[in-house]
């Protein structure tokens, strides 16, 4: 899988590049917007990591642009802009995901790995997460090569959670996604079916778990490794 | 309310009127003279006309060197009848008076007949009185004769005395209310004429450094106040350019600061897994949320001059819980949050707000011991944040909202220069609200932060 790096600070370039190898990607790494809009237009790439502060153009002028020519790639924006107000405005002009340095690299990872998952759902075909795998298409999940008996609720749950792994699905979207209209669930409906999924999930020792953000929503997440050792 | 003296409205009435007294009273010395100079004259010609008169009167007699003098009753009696105040007397040119009133008086005439000059003269009556006369050469019958006539003075000071009571009363009745209009008119023109300085200094104190845009306009001002508004306009332009520099530095230090933290955080991250690792990690994020708080703090310094729009507490608390979670599933602690269901909306700064939340959140996940739970609620338009850490005595309660105030407990300090909650504090403050730790028997910490309402 191959990933654009858009960063002008020659230093945190090879840091983030250096892991990012690491963890199996291959890495094109730019230090100007322009050289960067030129890179997405010979090449694919999977997903690109774009920081804001650029030196020739801003990076919002990037992606606007990388939009503008109708390419879809996922795009990441790792800044130094640490306000709410830049966080909305990144994700309204088109971004895919913020984040704001300084950052886990761990969760930079992760949160890459979510938008290539999500853009090749789109598209159907099988996603993984640890030893979980996901099939959009055929919709069904296994854990190694044990198939979940998941109810259609279920697996609307879990296909939700996998597309925002990392980050909080609010239990107001999870009701619109698993309930059609006019249905409507009894009051602890949603926590009823997450208890469900994650007592399927814990039989077969599934490696990823769904934190619960108590009177907002829930998180899917990998395993913790330090904390299964515990 | 300025000084006397130092009110420009004031100066120029006392100097206006200090010139109009002073024209009073010259222009009174000049009329009194005038007055005076005419009623002399006008006397010296009654004088002259009387003499006149009595020469008119004169006749030749039968003999040689002879003369008659034949006055009317009527012009006689005007001698005799009316006391001391007129005297005549007429003369041969050896100084002998051949007719006259009382000798008594006659007798201070003068006969130096040399010297007569213009005629007039003085002398002092008996009585004390003062008279003044005239001396008229005649020659009756081939007989030169010289008539002298005189009247007291004072005659004439009481018809002077009359003018000038009567004319100076007039000047009194009808010129104080003249000089009283004039005054007011004046002061009316003055303080009509002050008016643009006036403006100018009201324009002056609606200057604010909230709105460091904001300029005196120096349209319709006048050319004498128009230096005084540049200038004002001039170092205003210079102090917004230097708080802009101001912030601009302290903010870009901050964020160059980010970028070696960020960069050594991420070489920290690709070393793997180890105890020394995790130390590190654990130091790099101390100063990383130490940078933070700097950034917040100059952000609340010049917080003034950022928008304020409509802002819903729910949506914020929200997403900044949102935000938070990540660090509470990797410290293995549980996040609470309740009653966002419903929209809480103020006026203020989002961000602002945000920032202050994650301070709260921030400080509760790290005072509080582990396999405890956090609350973040919203009721009404206040925000609490609860943790189970330590009870903050209540003589700390609101010491530990001031700058550089963090011993909640001395050892479990882990990072922070104590700013967290001064920022809390600040920005509440800038919403018309206030934070503080509510009292509770329950053993726990609940900071709450308490928006005016809308």
């Amino acid at each position: 899988m191959r990933i654009l790096l858009v960063e002008d600070n020659a230093r945190l370039s090879d840091a983030i590049t250096e892991s990012l190898y690491k963890s199996g990607f291959e890495v094109d790494a730019v230090a100007e917007g322009e050289d960067a809009l030129s890179a997405a237009q010979g090449q694919t790439y999977d997903a690109v990591i774009l920081d804001l502060g650029l030196p020739d153009i801003d990076g919002m002028t990037v992606l606007g642009r990388l939009r503008d020519r109708k390419n879809t790639v996922p795009v990441l924006i790792l800044t130094a802009r640490d306000t709410l107000s830049d966080k909305i405005s990144g994700l309204n002009g088109g971004a895919d995901d913020y984040m704001i340095k300084p950052f886990e690299v761990d969760e930079l990872i992760a949160r890459v790995k979510v938008l290539i998952r999500r853009q090749a759902g789109t598209v159907g075909t099988l996603v993984k997460i640890n030893n979980l795998s996901f099939d959009t298409v055929k919709r069904f999940a296994q854990i190694g090569d044990d198939t979940l008996a998941l109810s259609r609720r279920e697996l609307d749950l879990l296909e939700q959670l996998i597309h925002a792994a990392h980050k909080v699905v609010t239990k107001k979207s999870i009701e619109q996604r698993v309930y059609s209209y006019g249905e409507t669930g009894s009051a602890n409906s949603i926590e009823v079916l997450v208890h469900r999924l994650r007592k399927k999930l814990a039989e077969h020792a599934a490696d990823i778990e769904i934190h619960t953000l108590k009177g907002i929503g829930y998180m899917l997440t990998g395993t913790d490794n330090n904390a299964r050792k515990k | 309310m300025p000084g006397r003296n130092n009110s420009l409205l004031t100066r120029l009435v006392l100097r206006v009127s200090l010139v109009m007294i002073v024209s009073i009273a010259l222009l009174s010395v000049i009329v009194y003279i005038q007055i005076d100079n005419t009623l002399t004259s006008m006397r010296d010609q009654t004088v002259e006309k009387q003499a006149l008169t009595v020469a008119k009167h004169l006749h030749p007699g039968n003999g040689l060197n002879h003369v008659l003098l034949d006055m009317p009753d009527s012009l006689r009696q005007f001698y005799t009848g009316a006391g001391d105040d007129y005297q005549y007397a007429v003369l041969d040119d050896m100084g002998n008076i051949l007719f006259s009133s009382p000798v008594a008086f006659t007798d201070s005439f003068p006969n130096d007949f040399q010297h007569i000059g213009n005629g007039k003269f003085t002398f002092t009556g008996p009585g004390g009185q003062k008279y003044v006369g005239v001396t008229l050469q005649s020659t009756v019958g081939g007989k030169r004769l010289y008539i002298q006539v005189a009247q007291t003075k004072d005659v004439s000071d009481v018809f002077l005395d009359e003018i000038t009571s009567v004319f100076m009363g007039r000047l009194l009745w009808v010129g104080i209310p003249f000089y009283l209009v004039l005054v007011i008119v004046i002061v009316w023109t003055l303080q009509s004429g002050l008016e643009p300085l006036h403006k100018a200094a009201e324009d002056v104190g609606k200057l604010d450094i909230a709105d460091l845009s904001l300029r005196i306009p120096e349209e319709d001002v006048p050319e004498e106040v128009l230096p005084l508004v540049q200038s004002v306009n001039s170092s205003f332009s210079r102090l917004q350019k230097s708080i802009e520099e101001q912030r601009e530095l302290t903010e870009n230090i901050a964020h160059e600061l980010r970028t070696p933290l960020t960069i050594l955080k991420t070489r920290i991250d690709t070393l793997g897994a180890s105890a020394e690792t995790q130390k590190l990690s654990y130091d790099v994020d101390a100063m990383i949320k130490q940078v933070n708080q700097m950034l917040d703090v100059t952000r609340l310094e010049y917080a003034d001059t950022l928008e304020k729009k409509d802002v819903d507490l729910a949506e914020v608390l929200s997403q900044c819980c949102q935000d938070f979670f990540p660090l509470f599933i990797k410290a293995h602690r549980e996040l609470r949050v309740s009653g966002i269901d419903k929209p809480a909306v103020i006026t203020g700064n989002k961000d602002l707000i945000y920032r202050a939340i994650c301070n709260l959140l921030d400080n509760a996940l790290e005072y509080s011991p582990s396999k405890t739970p956090v609350e973040a609620a919203l009721a009404g338009h206040t925000i609490t944040i609860a943790d189970y850490g330590k009870k903050i005595p209540e003589d700390r309660r609101q010491v530990i909202f001031q700058r550089f105030q963090k011993d909640r407990s001395p050892s479990a300090a882990k990072s922070g220069a104590g700013l967290g909650l001064s920022i809390v504090s600040q920005t509440m403050a800038l919403h018309g609200g206030y934070a503080d730790l509510a009292e509770t028997d329950e053993n726990k910490n609940v900071f709450r932060m308490v928006f005016k309402e809308n």
